[in-house]
């Protein structure tokens, strides 16, 4: 009965939701404990045009989409860091605007071939054997960068005033972390959705938080939550025929209620 | 001498937070820093610990390791860190768990040691930040208004235990705004507004007539 999952482009889909989960669940933890969810958001909105223009000009529209959103990250948290702008502000501003200048170009070109629903929801059933190496090879430098500067994160993440004070290079972790946040936007943005992949960032996060009693559980749990979350959401799209993308979220949202009814439930003895 | 200051002044755009300031430490010294909210007692300490850099003027610090609890603290109230992680992986140089267990136990907070940071009476907080401060086994320690959390019983042992230190050689920087708590404890008071009103020794001080508690500004 579960012949399907040896299926090509089912092997290809968990694959894919796989790495991505692991690559969103290692930086989750970082961004949502910084009050950043939102740059994952942002990201995708600018991944959309950063693929509209890939779509365009290139064969293979991630190796124009990565660069793209790479700088328009730098460009947020270099926005964010001078406190030219407030921090959402700063998000809200880049990507809009580089949203607004993908749906314009979409308008205008008529050599345009894909839908626009397919990528504000994405396709995980169509995923590429590339698309799975380009995330396969960011998990390992996200889980690399992650492991080796954790006790350095831990304090950026914790008390960062407290971390400058011990003579941590802030800037180089904050903006590392971005570029690597906007390269796994961009594959999340071709799979998920450009909708649905700040999800990814958020859920793992909030979930893990309420079963955590320190900071390396809420790290690690977040990871297993988001794998396991991820196959059983491609599993029951599969079944149900329904968005893969939205499906993960879905049984997100479901997980995350119902450890909220647990832990307030438990408060209560 | 550990740390000198030479006509220094802060301004942030167009207001002035610091004008001419000198002063100087030395080492073993126990410096109170005093003066009224907005004095510039932060931003003072901000310079000592290199959050800030100065306008005009010049700061010379020798390269000796620094202690610092500072007054605000801006952990992330979220996230679940707990005691240990706090106290291991915050500073640069790693503490062994032994080193990290016997402050806690000096501290009376031993039971505490795999509890989340959020799950913490913010007195007992304070220790946990007193107990980081103290385990990068610090030249000059900075104690930014330490006891403003703590009960007036923990806020007795601690003083004590500071002085003991610095009767052990550690140099000490303790901003405060109770006069009380200042004048008690120092060998030599810096009190500012904006400029430097006094600089020299608690007893110079009392000979210009201030009294010990003679006033309190609270927070």
């Amino acid at each position: 009965m579960f012949d399907f999952l040896l299926w090509p482009f089912m092997i290809r889909a968990i694959l894919i939701g796989l790495t991505l989960a692991l690559s969103t669940g290692f930086i989750s933890s970082f961004l949502v404990s910084k009050n950043q969810s939102l740059i994952g958001d942002g990201l995708a909105h600018i991944s959309f045009t950063g693929i509209i223009i890939g779509v365009l000009f290139a064969q293979e529209p991630i190796w124009i989409a990565i660069p793209f959103v790479i700088i328009a990250a730098i460009i947020i948290k270099w926005l964010m860091r001078n406190k030219l702008v407030e921090g959402d502000t700063a998000i809200g501003l880049v990507s809009s605007f580089s949203f607004a200048i993908g749906l314009i170009l979409i308008s205008t070109s008529s050599g345009f071939n894909r839908s626009v629903e397919s990528m504000l929801v994405g396709s995980i059933f169509s995923t590429t054997w590339l698309d799975i190496w380009v995330s396969f090879s960011v998990l390992i430098l996200t889980s690399l960068f992650i492991i080796t500067g954790y006790s350095k994160l831990f304090s950026i993440t914790f008390d960062d005033n407290y971390a400058k004070f011990s003579g941590i290079k802030i800037a180089y972790y904050d903006y590392a972390l971005a570029i690597l946040t906007a390269i796994i936007i961009v594959i999340g943005v071709k799979t998920i959705g450009t909708l649905l992949i700040s999800a990814f960032i958020i859920f793992p996060a909030v979930s893990s938080q309420m079963i955590s009693r320190s900071f390396k559980q809420m790290v690690i749990r977040g990871l297993m939550i988001n794998a396991v979350v991820s196959i059983l959401g491609i599993i029951f799209a599969h079944l149900l025929g329904i968005p893969a993308g939205s499906t993960i979220i879905v049984v997100h949202g479901i997980l995350f209620m119902s450890l909220f009814g647990f832990t307030k439930l438990k408060g209560r003895d | 001498m550990i740390i000198s200051a030479e006509h220094v002044k802060v301004e942030y755009g167009n207001s002035v937070v610091l004008s001419d300031i000198d002063f100087y430490v030395n080492k073993g010294d126990y410096l109170n820093i005093i003066g009224p909210n907005g004095s510039g007692k932060t931003t003072l300490i901000k310079l000592l610990t290199n959050l800030q850099k100065p306008s005009q003027g010049k700061i010379t610090i020798a390269p000796v390791v620094f202690g610092y609890l500072p007054q605000h603290l801006s952990q992330s109230a979220q996230i679940p860190a707990n005691v240990y992680e706090v106290l291991k992986l915050s500073n640069a140089k790693k503490p062994t768990d032994e080193a990290i267990k016997k402050l806690l136990s000096d501290m009376g907070m031993l039971d505490f040691i795999y509890q989340p940071m959020n799950k913490l009476s913010g007195g007992e907080q304070q220790r946990v930040y007193i107990i980081r401060a103290l385990l990068s086994n610090p030249d000059v320690l900075i104690l930014d208004e330490p006891t403003s959390a703590l009960d007036p019983e923990f806020r007795k042992f601690f003083y004590a235990y500071i002085e003991k230190l610095n009767d052990q050689g550690m140099t000490i920087i303790h901003v405060t705004h109770d006069l009380s708590d200042g004048l008690r404890h120092g060998s030599r008071i810096l009190e500012l507004d904006q400029v430097v009103k006094f600089f020299g020794t608690f007893e110079q001080y009392q000979l210009l007539g201030h009294k010990k508690g003679g006033h309190h500004h609270h927070v």
